[in-house]
């Protein structure tokens, strides 16, 4: 499978990471980081950030 | 009295023919139908209606009922067997083959399982979408479908286009918008930007999106199938008499070479397979079998 250079979504570092299919969804973190510890911080964030737009928006509504 | 003798020679002679020529010398298979002492099965095909599947177990596969085409292509090997001089004493034959062929006018799902050696699932799959969005005037888009995959990953990329329609700039999924970055929410399907991406600028987005529908796997690791084969057909003879015409192939083996031409013509499924002997675990050596009857034919006892 083709190596491809991506960014680590939680500290910014190139890294390298295979492209394989994921017909499943199977979580990987690979996809989003460069290390289980940076996509553990990278999902914190997600969450924050959705739990809050949520909330937000129950707000609003 | 010569002429009444003559005349019990005569009688003597048509009754010792009639007892030679009893019932039992006459294929009673061939009374009834339209085959006699000699063949006049000579018909016109009027109408190739369907070809049906069974998979070797008798359960049924599919149906082909928008023929455009069928082909029965039989050949037989010949090797002449010559004395002196190479004058022909008699012929040495071997290798029948029959090989059936045919188009029809819609692809074929059953077709393409026995083609592929697949099989369709029924279920949600995940499918490829892309589509153009337009980001309004709160710095949002919405997407048309649920974007799916890893958390915080589900857009695979999106780009900002032009105003000639050409991708401009690659923006990358994070938390929160950013410069150079957008935000997903898949709850909402809303894409959200920062002020870097203003109202109504153009955005082309890929993503996986999960939906029911049927897959079938063309497997690297599996091959064409085997298959029984029913070809219906009507037929007319030169009295204006309708029959029935039915073709059976006990075991058809299929070709994995099959073409999908997508364009500007119709497109059609092709097919081809080889008659095999054997059917019915090795016991029948017959490549086809050939019936004709009355299209309206009672059942008989």
């Amino acid at each position: 499978m083709p190596k491809v250079k991506k960014i680590c979504k939680a500290c910014g570092k190139e890294y390298e990471a295979c492209h394989t299919p994921n017909p499943n969804q199977v979580f990987r973190w690979f996809d989003i980081a460069c290390s289980r510890e940076c996509a553990a911080e990278y999902l914190r964030r997600v969450e924050e950030a959705r739990n809050h737009q949520a909330a937000n928006d129950e707000i609003k509504e | 009295m010569q002429l009444v003798d003559g005349d019990k020679a005569l009688d003597a002679l048509i009754i010792s023919a009639l007892d030679v020529l009893t019932l039992k010398d006459i294929d009673p298979f061939k009374l009834g139908g339209m085959f006699t002492m000699f063949n006049i099965a000579d018909l016109m095909i009027t109408s190739l209606e369907t070809i049906t599947s069974f998979k070797l177990d008798g359960t049924p596969w599919f149906i082909l009922d928008e023929l455009h085409d069928a082909t029965i292509a039989n050949t037989q090997e010949k090797e002449d067997l010559t004395g002196k001089g190479g004058r022909k004493l008699g012929t040495l034959k071997r290798n029948k083959a029959v090989t059936i062929s045919g188009t029809n006018g819609l692809v074929s799902g059953g077709l393409l399982e026995v083609q592929t050696g697949g099989e369709f699932k029924s279920g949600n799959v995940a499918v490829s979408f892309s589509e153009t969005l337009v980001v309004n005037a709160s710095n949002k888009a919405t997407t048309s479908y649920k974007a799916v995959g890893t958390a915080g990953a589900e857009i695979e990329a999106l780009y900002t286009k032009t105003t000639d329609g050409r991708a401009d700039k690659k923006l990358e999924q994070d938390s929160a918008a950013a410069a150079g970055k957008f935000a997903y929410d898949p709850a909402t399907k809303e894409l959200t930007f920062t002020t870097d991406v203003t109202d109504g600028t153009e955005i082309i987005v890929f993503y996986t999106r999960n939906v029911a529908g049927d897959v079938l796997h063309n497997n690297a690791d599996k091959f064409s199938g085997k298959a029984r084969l029913i070809i219906d057909a009507f037929a007319e003879d030169k009295c204006s008499n309708v029959y029935r015409v039915q073709i059976e192939v006990p075991k058809a083996d299929f070709s994995g070479d099959f073409d999908l031409a997508f364009g500007e013509n119709q497109t059609v499924h092709a097919f081809e397979a080889s008659a095999l002997a054997g059917a019915g675990c090795g016991k029948s050596g017959y490549l086809w079998n050939y019936t004709v009857f009355g299209a309206n034919a009672e059942d008989a006892a």
